[in-house]
């Protein structure tokens, strides 16, 4: 019986050990901002920009903080399964988004309940990206949201403020959208 | 306490406490005379049911300051679908006092932050903010509700948020209720806060929003229809500029009133003309506004000196 809990301590131990976590952060930077991104010169907008942290768990499973939430210290874990997402929500996956069925999810954060909508496609540098936005299921309007752009293989690369606040993901975009390229994003609604 | 040594006439203090946020009396931190019944925000104490200042009464519920939780539903419930019927002061003490059990509104503590400051002031003494939210005023149907995230930058970037309107359209109201969420720091990194000009701006541009909520034109995502209400923004900012002695120039208003229209069609026009006219590109030009429209709405933030 001893011989049996020392197995499976050094079992446990093992696991441990071996799954370590990778942690990405992605910095969000205004347009303007895009070529200098360090730079600590006052623009309207900037009080918009900034990082995301995510940590993968395995290859499928990660927690990203901050991009929805909006809180370094509130995060949504995701799992992608068969190109479909889903979100942990008291021990339990709910939908996110469904790309085969173009169905969205019931997700809450800042306050609210929001639905997940895919609004269109747009090809912006030869990328295709997918336009995604939160809708509140409740009796409530916002004059002010966000839309997100999102490249399948990196995620949100892209956020536009209907305010007229542009985001960048730094690690995607390093020339500044252009006045052509973002009337082409928004004539594309 | 002081304790009265003359039988009259006499002032002293009847009750002293501290209380947790949602009103539970603190241990060794509460001193009170026999028969003073009122306490946590002036409710009445309802000592029978509970034990010592685990109830309170008020006109329209019970309050259990243990749970921070209401015995019984929200007369208002209906408006308020997004919070449970059950919470108290919409579980931020902070911002809010609920008096009656039935409708909260801005604490003295909210009124006395940069944005409440600015908000009572432009409601008192600025006419045409007056105009822009008196569907508000004596409304038991909808409330002003203003809702600004900047403090940690939120990325879901909602800076307003408008209650309804949802078909009937609203009738008419009782106080104002405004709910801000914020501080004036703009950034954790860039070190800069918003110029009292850039609160009255902020607190401005979403009144606007909420004065179109009770109208019936319905805004559509790129500001264009807000941009139909632009006017009123100019005459609110040039009020407050003339009641300041800021001196704000017509180019200066024009810059304030077009922020966070950037997508409309009317600030597509604006850039455009003035690129013209200055021989520059539109991204250019657009560079020159942003940062002009930040030299008037940020200021560096102010460190406290310490040792």
């Amino acid at each position: 019986m001893k011989f049996i809990k020392i197995y499976f301590f050094a079992l446990l131990i093992g696991n441990i050990s071996f799954s370590q976590e990778k942690i990405s952060f992605f910095h969000y930077a205004l347009n303007s901002h895009i070529e200098s991104p360090d730079t600590l010169e006052a623009i309207w907008g900037m009080e918009l920009e900034f990082t995301t942290k995510r940590t993968y768990l395995d290859d499928s499973i990660f927690i990203e903080s901050r991009l929805f939430t909006g809180d370094d210290d509130k995060a949504i874990k995701f799992k992608i399964k068969d190109g479909v997402w889903f979100y942990k929500k008291h021990f339990m996956w709910h939908l996110f988004y469904d790309y085969k069925k173009n169905v969205g999810g019931k997700i809450s954060f800042l306050r609210e309940k929001y639905l997940v909508k895919l609004e269109n496609v747009v090809t912006l540098r030869n990328e295709i990206l997918y336009k995604l936005t939160f809708t509140p299921v409740n009796n409530v309007s916002y004059s002010h949201f966000l839309e997100y752009y999102f490249s399948p293989n990196k995620g949100i690369v892209l956020i536009i403020s209907n305010g007229g606040s542009i985001l960048l993901r730094t690690d995607y975009f390093n020339i500044p959208l252009s006045h052509k390229e973002i009337q082409m994003i928004q004539n594309s609604k | 306490m002081i304790p009265c040594s003359k039988p009259s006439p006499c002032v002293g203090i009847r009750t002293c406490s501290d209380y947790s946020p949602f009103g539970v009396e603190l241990d060794g931190r509460t001193v009170s005379l026999e028969g003073y019944r009122f306490g946590y925000q002036g409710f009445e104490k309802d000592n029978e049911f509970k034990g010592d200042g685990n109830s309170y009464t008020t006109e329209f519920r019970q309050l259990d300051p243990r749970l921070g939780r209401w015995l019984s539903v929200d007369p208002l419930n209906e408006i308020f679908p997004e919070m449970s019927p059950y919470n108290s002061v919409g579980n931020s003490p902070i911002f809010f006092v609920d008096v009656d059990g039935k409708k909260i509104v801005p604490s003295n503590d909210f009124l006395s932050t940069d944005y409440g400051r600015v908000f009572q002031n432009l409601r008192v003494n600025n006419s045409e903010f007056g105009k822009s939210i008196e569907k508000f005023e004596n409304n038991t149907q909808y409330n002003l509700y203003l809702w600004i995230n900047d403090t940690k930058c939120k990325s879901a970037g909602a800076a307003g948020l408008t209650k309804g309107p949802e078909k009937p359209r609203a009738s008419r109201t009782a106080n104002v209720n405004s709910w801000f969420l914020s501080s004036t720091d703009v950034s954790e990194n860039t070190k800069f806060q918003y110029s009292e000009l850039g609160v009255v701006l902020i607190v401005a541009h979403e009144a606007i929003h909420q004065k179109l909520s009770l109208s019936p034109l319905i805004e559509d995502a790129n500001h264009n229809i807000y941009n139909t209400e632009r006017e009123a923004l100019v005459k609110i900012l040039t009020e407050y500029s003339i009641d300041n002695n800021l001196n704000l120039s017509k180019e200066n208003i024009d810059i304030l009133s077009f922020a966070g229209q950037q997508n409309s069609k009317e600030f597509e026009k604006y850039i455009s003309d003035l690129a013209h006219v200055n021989n520059l590109t539109f991204e250019q030009q657009k560079k020159i506004y942003d940062k002009s429209l930040s030299k008037l709405i940020h200021v560096k933030k102010v460190v406290p000196i310490t040792d």
